[in-house]
């Protein structure tokens, strides 16, 4: 039996009206997804335990805090110089520098909708304090009073001229107080042990916790960070991407990934690998000098090691490096560090008074030591890459360099957490590390001088070197620039001749974005200020 | 009395024979010879010295440096050669101890039987739980970082599975005539196990050993990979694949010592397969079968 022509095509008909409404559904879904918020990429070698931001004071951390929680001042750009105001409508300083009053906008809420108040600003900041982790020595010897809902006052023993660019550091981010409180967070003096709240700090549930342009969406430290916009967000430039995604990738991984991408960028970059970029239209590459400083310390305290302690041994590693050597394994645009403080700061030391290699000086020293050939471990973070330069490639070199004077040293590489606690506690003897600026001012760099922040990790205690501390607390209470200029530079000539640090290179930043993006440019204190990107 | 036992010995073998008959025995065990020669003789055989940071950094092969530089000036193929005097030691002396612990425990297993049996063989089977790599991992961190601490860490994932091929091979010979015949005359139960039992499981154990050889190299340069073995700055086949992967625009960084691997794991796996083949009785007899 033979079916007829058009009871053939009947069957053709539903099929055909299936197909049409599927094709018009997937060019509907199509059109969904072209018109929402892109996805921002940015991929980092992440250096991140927690985001609590005021226990946090890692550079991944940077990227996430300043763009969940507000800060009082914050950075144009690129513009270190110039701290420009954000939760501040007005603010002056009086009393040489010793008293800063601050006024609060009054239009800010959290991303729960709650108002963000003086009292806000006055827990947030003696939480920092109190809780006294990594970055509370930011605001070490700060008094802080609010003065009426939307009024703040700090107060300072010495002139704190630099307040402005350290309440620009995400680790004075701003938290919804009650939120906080609610879980099991204090700013009370007994925070460091009473303090609870850094868990939910950590989950998406913190939503309300701060007033960025972004909110927690997920939180892994070792794989991904993403961000979702806040809804509620009180400026007037919304956020700019559906999503913010900030991932653990190694280097390679990253030059690979920004080529192929959209709306993407890379931080870790080496000036090798970016060389591998130039004419790709796709990307825009800058290059510029890192804030980045590695540098070399040996331990001063005689019962962590009584190899490292010894001075004659310090001198010998002094002068048995070739710096020049080192800077081969950065690449193209890495410069010696001449002292602590990096080039483009006030205060940095011009090259010429930089440490040169000097293998007789070494060798003598080293026999004085009395050392001989005894072993002495370096310690450095095996799975750290800065600026494209791993720390095992650095060590490996390090190494080089000082076996080739006499010395015996052994490598032990460790996971970064690991090597951080044992660093932080001021037990590893010979130790590979580096130091970012928390706050584009010299200040920062006082850190390194007995009894402060690294002098105590290297086994370096107050009254250790008397005449490093007196210029160093003539530098607090010097305000003008020139004469700020000359201690600075005073103190890292002294700390070259007898610290128990040996400043070796900064590395060339390189970071490198999609060209479908603006305003991605590299900021110092943010690595990259999420809140300022935006798709073209 | 010793004229009562039968024939210990497993049968005779042709070895140049069977080798032509195993073109692949003679690939594997030619690669696999090299290798160990380059091995002894590296100092003599390489260009240059493992650690000499003497040449320009990165670069590209060339007649100087055939396999190009490292980051840090180092010869590549220097590094390559003396990668095999780690990978290829280590892994004999690995599989040697792990074949000796596992025969003496499936040995003693499978002589003993009931509780004896029963305890050895949950305690294989508590290593046998957990993936070979992820056990090694373990151990290796806890015991931490390093050579020695990785090796170990290979041993303890190795040995229980020549406990269970051992155990499974006595429990045959056991119920032989010629081991009852030992019992019956009251022969010790070490001596019989060591005389009588163990050398007729050898073929089995040579195969899964020479099997196993590709494994510990490849576990070795695992963990060497992911930064538990060798330290930096020994050159180990497995950490210089990892320094590859910061610098993957030097792509003969990885690349050569990867290939290093790469030939002598197929290289014992051929050998091993091969061994299988002639030593297990089923499949000499299916050869001889297509031989005639």
């Amino acid at each position: 039996m033979r079916q007829s022509p058009v009871r053939r095509a009947a069957w053709l008909l539903p099929l055909s009206a299936t197909l049409a409404l599927v094709c018009a559904l997937a060019a509907f879904g199509a059109t969904t997804r072209s018109s929402a918020a892109p996805t921002l990429v940015v991929d980092n070698s992440f250096t991140i335990k927690t985001s609590d931001p005021q226990r946090a004071f890692d550079p991944s951390a940077s990227i996430i805090d300043r763009a969940i929680y507000d800060t009082l001042f914050t950075y144009n750009k690129d513009d270190l110089a110039n701290p420009v105001p954000l939760l501040v409508q007005s603010w002056k300083a009086t009393n040489g520098a010793k008293r800063f009053t601050f006024q609060l906008k009054t239009n800010v809420h959290f991303a729960n909708g709650a108002p963000l108040t003086s009292a806000d600003v006055v827990f947030s900041l003696n939480r920092l304090i109190n809780i006294k982790g990594n970055p509370a020595f930011l605001l070490a010897g700060i008094k802080v009073s609010a003065h009426g809902k939307y009024t703040v006052v700090m107060t300072s023993k010495t002139p704190a001229t630099q307040l402005t660019a350290i309440l620009a550091n995400p680790s004075t981010g701003i938290v919804n107080s009650k939120l906080v409180k609610a879980h099991g967070g204090t700013a009370a003096a007994n925070a460091s042990t009473a303090d609870t709240a850094e868990q939910f700090l950590n989950t998406p549930a913190s939503i309300g916790a701060g007033s960025g342009p972004y909110t927690l969406k997920a939180y892994s430290t070792t794989s991904q960070i993403s961000l979702a916009p806040n809804a509620k967000y009180w400026g007037t430039k919304k956020p700019g991407f559906g999503t913010v995604v900030v991932r653990n990738m190694i280097a390679p991984t990253q030059l690979i990934n920004v080529q192929r991408g959209s709306h993407e960028i890379a931080i870790d970059l080496s000036a090798d690998q970016a060389q591998t970029l130039n004419g790709n239209a796709k990307v825009h590459v800058s290059l510029q000098p890192s804030t980045w400083v590695f540098w070399l310390f040996t331990n001063n305290d005689p019962t962590v090691s009584a190899i490292t302690s010894n001075k004659q041994f310090q001198t010998a590693v002094r002068y048995a490096l070739d710096y020049k050597s080192i800077l081969s394994v950065a690449g193209p645009g890495a410069i010696q560090a001449p002292g602590m403080i990096p080039s483009m700061f006030l205060g940095s030391l011009p090259q010429k008074d930089a440490i040169k290699q000097n293998v007789t000086k070494a060798k003598a020293a080293l026999a004085a030591s009395g050392v001989a050939s005894q072993p002495v471990t370096l310690e450095y973070p095996s799975d750290l890459t800065i600026n494209g330069v791993p720390f095992t490639t650095m060590a490996q070199k390090v190494q080089a360099n000082l076996q080739s004077v006499g010395f015996n040293v052994q490598l032990s590489g460790s996971p970064t957490s690991n090597w951080l606690t044992k660093y932080r506690n001021g037990q590893m003897a010979f130790g590979l590390s580096l130091w970012g600026p928390d706050y584009p001012d010299p200040a920062d760099y006082l850190a390194f001088t007995p009894g402060q922040l690294v002098g105590l990790r290297a086994g370096w205690p107050k009254g250790s070197d008397a005449a490093i501390e007196k210029l160093a607390a003539k530098a607090l209470v010097t305000t003008a620039p020139a004469a700020r200029k000359s201690i600075y530079q005073q103190i890292q000539l002294q700390l070259n001749e007898r610290g128990p640090f040996f400043p070796l290179m900064q590395p060339t930043q390189v970071f490198v974005a999609t060209s479908d993006l603006k305003n991605a440019v590299y900021n110092a204190e943010y690595d990259v200020d999420v809140t300022q990107v935006s798709p073209k | 009395m010793s004229e009562l036992a039968l024939p210990r010995r497993a049968p005779r073998f042709h070895w140049l024979k069977a080798s032509r008959r195993q073109p692949l025995a003679v690939i594997g065990a030619t690669i696999a010879l090299t290798w160990i020669v380059i091995a002894v003789f590296a100092p003599l055989i390489a260009p240059y010295g493992s650690l000499a940071q003497t040449f320009t950094p990165a670069q590209s092969p060339s007649l100087h440096h055939l396999f190009g530089t490292d980051e840090l000036g180092r010869d590549v193929l220097s590094r390559v050669i003396y990668g095999s005097r780690v990978s290829i030691p280590i892994a004999l002396l690995l599989v040697a101890l792990a074949s000796s612990i596992g025969c003496v425990v499936g040995a003693i297993a499978g002589y003993f039987r009931g509780l004896v049996d029963g305890a050895l063989m949950r305690a294989v089977d508590l290593f046998f739980a957990f993936p070979p790599i992820i056990l090694a991992m373990v151990v290796a961190a806890v015991l931490g970082r390093g050579l020695q601490n990785a090796a170990l860490a290979i041993v303890v994932v190795a040995w229980p599975s020549y406990a269970r091929v051992v155990r499974g091979l006595v429990l045959s010979v056991g119920d032989s005539e010629f081991v009852q015949s030992a019992r019956l005359m009251g022969t010790p139960a070490r001596r019989a196990l060591f005389r009588d039992v163990l050398p007729n499981v050898a073929g089995p154990v040579i195969v899964l050993a020479t099997l196993d050889l590709a494994n510990a190299i490849l576990l070795l340069s695992g963990l060497s990979f992911l930064g538990l073995g060798a330290q930096p700055p020994q050159a180990e086949w497995g950490s210089m694949v990892a320094d590859g992967t910061q610098y993957f625009q030097w792509w003969w960084m990885g690349t050569f010592p990867g290939l290093a691997i790469f030939t002598v794991v197929l290289a014992f796996n051929f050998l091993g397969d091969s061994l299988r083949d002639v030593l297990d009785p089923r499949t000499a007899w299916r050869s001889s079968e297509e031989q005639a």
